[in-house]
């Protein structure tokens, strides 16, 4: 430490407004994984759990009500960082990327039409204000396909009626092809970690994990049995290695010489795709089918809020479009990662 | 014009760096930083001493090989206190119109020339290394050169090294382009053409100190009333308000003045911004002819930020072919409302050049706030 050193700002990190914990990591945790492009390290990331009307309010206290309609400069680290830890602030300036993650939640009590379209107009630029990211109904709705490719996807839509959320989720859990494979790490991490084989160490576990997953040879059997050595009984290591066997094979990618994170690259390229042609659908916009980066170029969040909103006012003959919009950020961010 | 400069082992310079004019993308807006499909208005940022003002002496540096003049001793260590190489080399590429032109040369500790060596449309015409006095002339023939009297030149460079005083190693283009009758759209021609209006402006360095008489010149254009005229317009433009008068004194020298109830000398009160901004207009106007690239170091060091914009703007309205390079600390001008990705460069502390656009993963578009990515770390690692 220098006599005259000051303290230097910590730059470079990314916030993640989200509503729930757990499923939105998973997803983002997917992301970042097989798209190490994207440049952002988990580790780097602020996670604030809010949902959209709270962090509307707190925006108001700061801004106060008209802060849409002046075009305020939110500064949402500011605002959060006030509320969460005032004693270190943290400003927007320090953040490359600003990601608002909501569910659409029509059914929400706090539900404004006014307020999340205001939220869905200022909030376009995670490089700067920051980008909202609505999903319909919800966030699971990227794990919304029936099959790869899914033709059915672009006219796949839910009634209003269809609620609480639980409800949603329970139908994507019966109809999902891809949800097994979204899962596969956390099943693997379960099964190491439960009962019957004790993986306790967290590192030692993830090593493991981290192993299994960048399998990609033929010989999933005898580079499995060489990773699982860590369990240290023979016989549990036998029976652990059919049952990793049995779900790596079921997903298909290693027969295919691919890891898990390749596998898993071309699957969501595959959701962001089917998102893309699924927000043109709703927005009607007229363009050559085939041209996917025109279709993505043209699409406006707020446009299809609003398509959303009106289709859906209907509480009992209403419905919902399935979309997701926040697989687009991989778009948003380069679109060759998609190519 | 310049497509390319490279430059290696050059004072903090110890890998090599290039400024490649030709690395463009593909964006549709501000095409007005283009010139003819290469980069015409670069701006670039870096940290303090990674080598701004150091990259803009050396690309200079062409002038001195091909009309002498002399050899800048107040420029400290030419090489990199820290590379085993004993050369600085040197690099152009340039394009006149149907031909590639390359140039290349390095200069030992002390700035002599130790090699050179020059390609037209990738045939090598001549290279000399001075070192090794090794010559080849092979290809003079192909550009019309081959009534060059290579004895009379090999001649000079032996009588050089009695004469302490003289350059020794007298460059073999600049001997060609001085005593070879060259047609007149011979590319040499084109090549000294262009490196005689090839400038550097450093801003602000003192005018406010400069003894009357060298202004005298400038004072005595001003005596023409449209270029008065001129020059107030143009102050005004960029944002300064003001009129101006020039007089004769009676001793025959001239003063100009602010014109107010009482006339206000213009040097002595003039607000630094002011005096960098009619230093540069001076600048600008002394040289004969257009300038083909100029190196403004810190140009709107002095400037408030709508006055940078304005000078840019008037830059790209007014010298719509000429290749700029201006350095800036003002971030304010990172921004695609009157630049662009591809010609914003970062100079990072490891001696890198790259364009904003090249200096991150993501897709930079037309709407993104690249001041503000910029301040946040989005290009760090190339900073």
């Amino acid at each position: 430490m220098n006599n005259y050193s000051v303290e230097t700002r910590r730059r470079s990190r990314s916030l993640l407004i989200v509503e729930g914990k757990h499923e939105k990591d998973e997803l983002f945790w997917l992301i970042f994984k097989c798209f190490p492009e994207i440049n952002i390290d988990i580790d780097n990331v602020w996670i604030y759990g809010t949902n959209i009307y709270m962090l509307y309010e707190d925006i108001v206290k700061e801004y106060g009500n008209d802060w849409a309609k002046d075009e305020m400069d939110v500064d949402l680290p500011f605002v959060i960082s006030k509320k969460e830890h005032p004693e270190t602030i943290c400003y927007r300036n320090d953040f490359t990327n600003i990601i608002l993650v909501f569910d659409y939640e029509r059914h929400d009590p706090a539900f404004s039409e006014k307020k999340i379209l205001e939220m869905q107009h200022c909030f376009e630029d995670s490089t700067d204000m920051g980008k909202l990211y609505l999903n319909y109904p919800m966030i699971e709705s990227y794990l919304h396909l029936k099959s790869i490719p899914d033709e059915e996807y672009i006219n796949r839509k839910i009634p209003v009626s269809l609620q609480p959320g639980d409800k949603y989720k329970g139908v994507v859990k019966s109809e999902s092809v891809i949800e097994k494979a979204v899962d596969l790490p956390h099943r693997i991490d379960d099964l190491l970690a439960g009962d019957r084989y004790r993986v306790n160490d967290v590192k030692k576990r993830n090593g493991c994990c981290d192993a299994i997953l960048k399998i990609s040879a033929n010989e999933l059997e005898k580079e499995l049995e060489e990773i699982l050595h860590v369990v240290g009984d023979e016989k549990k290591e036998k029976t652990l290695k059919y049952q990793l066997k049995d779900w790596i094979t079921k997903i298909g990618y290693a027969c295919e010489k691919r890891t898990y994170w390749e596998y898993m690259r071309k699957v969501l390229q595959e959701i962001v795709f089917h998102n893309i042609c699924k927000a043109a659908k709703v927005q009607k916009i007229d363009v050559n089918e085939n041209d996917i980066r025109k279709q993505f170029d043209r699409i406006e969040l707020f446009e299809i809020l609003n398509i959303q909103n009106e289709v859906s006012r209907n509480l009992e003959k209403g419905f919902i479009w399935v979309l997701n919009t926040c697989v687009l950020l991989i778009a948003d961010y380069n679109f060759n990662l998609i190519r | 014009m310049l497509k390319k400069f490279t430059l290696k082992n050059y004072k903090n310079f110890k890998d090599e760096i290039a400024i490649d004019f030709e690395n463009i993308a593909g964006y549709q807006f501000n095409t007005d930083c283009l010139n003819d499909g290469i980069i015409g208005k670069m701006l670039i940022y870096g940290r303090n001493a990674t080598g701004k003002t150091n990259l803009g002496r050396a690309l200079l540096d062409i002038g001195l090989i091909i009309f002498g003049g002399l050899r800048y001793a107040g420029n400290g260590i030419l090489l990199n206190a820290d590379s085993k190489e004993d050369a600085a080399v040197f690099q152009y590429e340039f394009r006149f119109e149907d031909t590639e032109l390359s140039y290349k040369y390095s200069r030992s500790s002390n700035q002599e020339l130790r090699d050179e060596e020059l390609s037209v449309n990738g045939k090598r015409i001549f290279k000399c290394n001075f070192d090794l006095r090794e010559y080849n002339f092979d290809n003079l023939e192909y550009i019309d050169a081959e009534t060059a009297n290579i004895e009379r030149y090999l001649q000079s460079l032996e009588v050089g090294e009695d004469d302490e005083i003289s350059e020794s190693k007298l460059p073999f283009l600049r001997w060609m382009i001085s005593n070879v009758a060259l047609k007149n759209d011979s590319a040499l021609i084109k090549l000294s053409n262009y490196a005689r209006r090839m400038m550097m402006i450093t801003v602000g360095n003192g005018m406010r100190y400069r003894p009357g008489r060298l202004n005298q010149g400038f004072y005595e254009s001003l005596e023409n009333p449209e270029r008065l005229k001129d020059f107030e317009d143009f102050l005004n433009a960029m944002g300064i308000e003001c009129k101006l008068v020039l007089k004769k004194l009676p001793d025959g020298q001239r003063e100009l003045y602010f014109s107010h109830e009482r006339l206000v000398p213009f040097y002595e009160n003039a607000s630094s911004g002011t005096l960098a901004l009619a230093e540069l207009y001076r600048r600008l106007f002394s040289k004969v002819g257009d300038a083909s690239l100029i190196y403004l170091d810190e140009f709107d060091a002095f400037y408030h930020y709508e006055m940078a914009e304005n000078v840019i703007c008037f830059f790209k309205q007014k010298y719509p072919k000429c290749q700029m390079i201006m350095t800036s600390h003002n971030t304010n001008l990172i921004t695609n409302r009157i630049m662009r990705p591809d010609c914003l460069f970062i100079l990072s502390r490891k001696g890198t050049l790259t364009a904003l656009c090249n200096a991150t993963e993501r897709e930079l578009r037309e709407g993104h706030n690249l001041e503000k990515m910029y301040i946040s770390g989005e290009f760090e690692k190339y900073e």
